[in-house]
């Protein structure tokens, strides 16, 4: 008597919830989030069939809907690390089957053997999508290598849809992200972590890049040429790191966004961009001559931000041309210096 | 030894129970820890406002046989206020966020407290005498007019009533860059560890000024990060080794006689996913939320999302047990997902014997399993069903569709906001403290009750 009650309620689980259970249930009101509208009905099983059409709305719901947490965590006054590092995680996860499940209807055979590599893949190797505060919409179409190498072209596949989805909704986040200067200045100590080794840090400016396409598959030609770039300049980073003490308390996000509204390009290719910061910001020495050629130099390695950041939507667009310096010229050489001056004496 | 299991689970009695029924509670009176001392005399909870309460037993007594083992509060104090880092322009939460008593050593107790940032050793001790007759000071302790004064009498010591005091004897600050999730006394007794999200620092408790880091998994490039530490642990025996669990539902055994720091461990418990169970929240889930070392030192419990496991450390490629505590959830991962319970973070907790385990879930209910018999019961802790020396009956969980028996209570219509996230039980007795929101509910085992 007393062990009936006691039985593991899970073996009658299994006889209760079997059969396809597909059509959304009544859900009680506790479990919704309070005033937020459901786009999409979430469906209660998961699918794992990927091909159906169910697989693919539960997913993109569940895109949409951890997007929207992690820009809500990233504005909370305390965001809670483990939470945001969660949301992004599934956000990558997501995105790679996307990318496997397009891949695997596509005609080119390497596509599903490079996925199937990159399901073996180490989390690390992928790049990092997400947890940077800029790049929260656009860092979500990670890792290069699964943009590289599943060159779909989108006009050949009418199931495409997922992905001409999730770039639908990433340039309508684009134009709708707030980004004030609080959501930057929330997390200072970020940009100041990544000043503090520049070889990795410019190494994943120059990926990011990469990522500032937004899905769009028509770039996978200037994506691999621009990947390729990268490689260049990542392999030719010095680590010297002295300099960069003397400037660990200077918060220079604001400076590349000011770098990014000059339009500067980040694919010198070959520059050993590793302390380009630091020795820029030196009091000029004789040995940089003449200053604004070598500025010219210094400022062509440094990646924009204005890329994935609707501060300059103007320079966006050009993402499809050939990398170019819009910095010219001597007088603007001049304009910068008195620029970078004024912020080594504040 | 301990009452056997299934005396448990039919008869749960209850005790002293919450302070006055409010209506509405604050924020501030959410409880956030709960914690037993080493000997079980004294039980320790935090909550959100930054405040401790610390719950004593009254000794047996002969004459109210039923007022023994009950727990009425011993102090209240406020251990942290909330703070402003100016730097970061951020808030920093009083929140307790655990609580852990030293090994009694002397006739005070010690008990660290931590918040997100800083952590803070409190003496909790009694008085009940104070010196009387002094010569300068009359009673009141104005002073005396000394032509007054005509013979010298030697100051006594008198009873008083007891007064319990805590004063704070060390600020441990400045340490932690992230939210410190853990903190855990070494069996040396003499140093303590305390771990946020990508850092774990060894301090010794005399020193304030400068801790030991041990272990950093924080990549050189913060957008390379993907995991994260959720709870740390000292092996009860052994104060070189120690445990940390992360986000992505590995465990870390780590010596520190190794190296200085400890980021390369000696043992990594994780179980392989399940290639057919993969879900979008697959990640989600497997982080561990609790891990708790067994009494003997044996074994590991941890806690995640859907489970919770028993590893034995000479094994690392599988938990020895694994335990469903709310599976019928499992279909239901995208609406927690949505409404954020999925990132709830539930703790766990052995008995004195390492023969049953307990942790909490939603709806007011929380779960005991038997590792012997492997039976498991479902309780609730909840005023209505209660009252004081009450049986606590078992409840059932019947997922929707099913047979449904009376009194059983479908998964739809469990209450999210009511999430049982703390609980401890008594280093040796069947007593167990269960935090429900802003309410404190003790059990006791009915046996354990009647023998005394």
């Amino acid at each position: 008597m007393e062990s009936k009650n006691l039985t593991v309620y899970g073996s009658e689980r299994h006889s209760c919830v079997q059969g396809p259970c597909l059509t959304t249930e009544a859900f009680s009101l506790k479990m919704i989030m309070k005033g937020q509208k459901r786009k999409f009905p979430p469906e209660d099983v998961e699918v794992s069939d990927r091909s159906s059409s169910t697989w693919e709305s539960q997913r993109q719901f569940v895109f949409s809907v951890s997007l929207n947490k992690y820009q809500h965590g990233q504005e909370l006054p305390e965001p809670s690390l483990r939470r945001s590092v969660l949301i992004a995680n599934t956000l990558r996860q997501i995105n790679l089957q996307a990318c496997r499940s397009v891949c695997v209807d596509g005609p080119i055979p390497p596509c599903s053997s490079l996925s199937a590599l990159q399901e073996n893949e180490q989390e690390s190797r992928w790049n990092k999508v997400v947890p940077a505060k800029h790049h929260s919409a656009e860092g979500v179409i990670n890792s290069d290598s699964a943009l590289t190498t599943c060159p779909v072209d989108s006009s050949h596949h009418p199931s495409n849809s997922a992905t001409t989805a999730i770039s639908s909704i990433l340039t309508a986040l684009d134009s709708n992200i707030d980004w004030s200067p609080q959501a930057a200045q929330r997390m200072p100590l970020r940009s100041l972590e990544n000043l503090q080794r520049p070889s990795e840090g410019n190494a994943a400016w120059a990926k990011q890049g990469v990522r500032g396409y937004g899905g769009s598959w028509e770039q996978q030609e200037e994506c691999r040429a621009r990947e390729s770039n990268m490689d260049a300049m990542r392999s030719s980073y010095l680590s010297d790191l002295t300099v960069e003490d003397l400037f660990q308390d200077i918060d220079t996000s604001l400076l590349e966004r000011d770098m990014g509204v000059l339009g500067l390009r980040g694919n010198g290719g070959g520059y050993s961009g590793g302390d380009d910061l630091p020795r820029y910001l030196l009091p000029f020495s004789p040995s940089s001559h003449p200053l604004s050629f070598s500025l010219n130099q210094n400022l062509k390695c440094l990646p924009s931000f204005s890329s994935f950041s609707p501060l300059s939507p103007s320079v966006s667009p050009s993402l499809s041309s050939p990398p170019s310096v819009f910095f010219s010229g001597q007088n603007q050489g001049l304009e910068l210096e008195h620029l970078m001056e004024i912020l080594v004496e504040s | 030894m301990l009452s056997p299991i299934q005396v448990l689970c039919s008869d749960i009695t209850t005790l002293s129970l919450e302070p006055e029924p409010f209506a509405s509670y604050t924020e501030a009176d959410i409880i956030s820890t709960v914690e037993f001392n080493h000997t079980g005399e004294l039980l320790a909870t935090g909550d959100k406002g930054g405040r401790v309460v610390i719950f004593q037993r009254e000794p047996e007594s002969k004459t109210e046989p039923f007022s023994q083992g009950e727990y009425n509060v011993y102090s209240t104090f406020q251990s942290h206020e909330p703070e402003f880092d100016y730097l970061k322009s951020l808030e920093i939460e009083e929140k307790i966020n655990k609580i852990r008593w030293l090994p009694q050593q002397n006739a005070a107790h010690f008990l660290l407290s931590t918040n997100d940032k800083t952590i803070k050793l409190w003496k909790v001790s009694e008085r009940d005498k104070r010196p009387e007759g002094y010569n300068l000071k009359d009673e009141e302790g104005r002073i005396k007019d000394i032509s007054t004064v005509t013979s010298l009498q030697v100051p006594v010591l008198m009873p008083m009533d007891l007064m319990v005091e805590v004063s704070p004897r060390r600020v441990f600050a400045n340490a932690h860059t992230y939210h410190v999730n853990s903190i855990s006394v070494n069996s040396d007794y003499e140093t303590y560890m305390s771990a946020d999200d990508l850092r774990i620092n060894l301090w010794h408790l005399d020193i304030t000024d400068r801790s030991f880091n041990i272990v950093d998994i924080k990549p050189a490039n913060m957008e390379d990060l993907t995991e994260v530490i959720t709870a740390a642990e000292f092996h009860p025996h052994h104060c070189n080794l120690f445990v940390y669990s992360s986000s992505k539902g590995t465990l870390r055994l780590c010596d520190m006689r190794e190296a200085a720091l400890c980021d390369k461990h000696s043992k990594l418990f994780e179980e392989p996913e399940d290639p057919s169970a993969r879900s979008f929240f697959s990640e989600i889930i497997s982080s561990v939320s609790d891990v708790k070392f067994s009494h003997s030192g044996r074994y590991l419990l941890t806690r995640d999302y859907l489970t919770a496991k028993v590893w034995d450390l000479n094994m690392e490629s599988k938990p020895l047990e694994t335990y469903q505590v709310h599976d019928y959830l499992r279909s239901k991962l995208c609406s927690l997902y949505e409404n954020d319970c999925i990132f709830d973070k539930f703790e766990c907790a052995w008995n004195g014997s390492d023969s049953v385990i307990m942790t909490g879930a939603y709806n007011n209910f929380f779960r005991m399993f038997d590792r012997n018999t492997k039976r498991d019961v479902t309780l609730e802790a909840s005023r209505e069903s209660s009252k004081p020396r009450a049986v606590l009956k078992p409840r059932r969980v019947c997922a929707a569709g099913g047979k449904r028996r009376k009194d059983d209570i479908s998964v739809d219509s469990l209450d999210f906001t009511k999430k049982i996230l703390h609980t401890a039980w008594h280093p040796t007795e069947n007593i167990i403290a269960i935090a429900a929101t802003n309410n404190l509910y003790i059990f006791q085992d009915k046996l354990n009750s009647e023998m005394h």
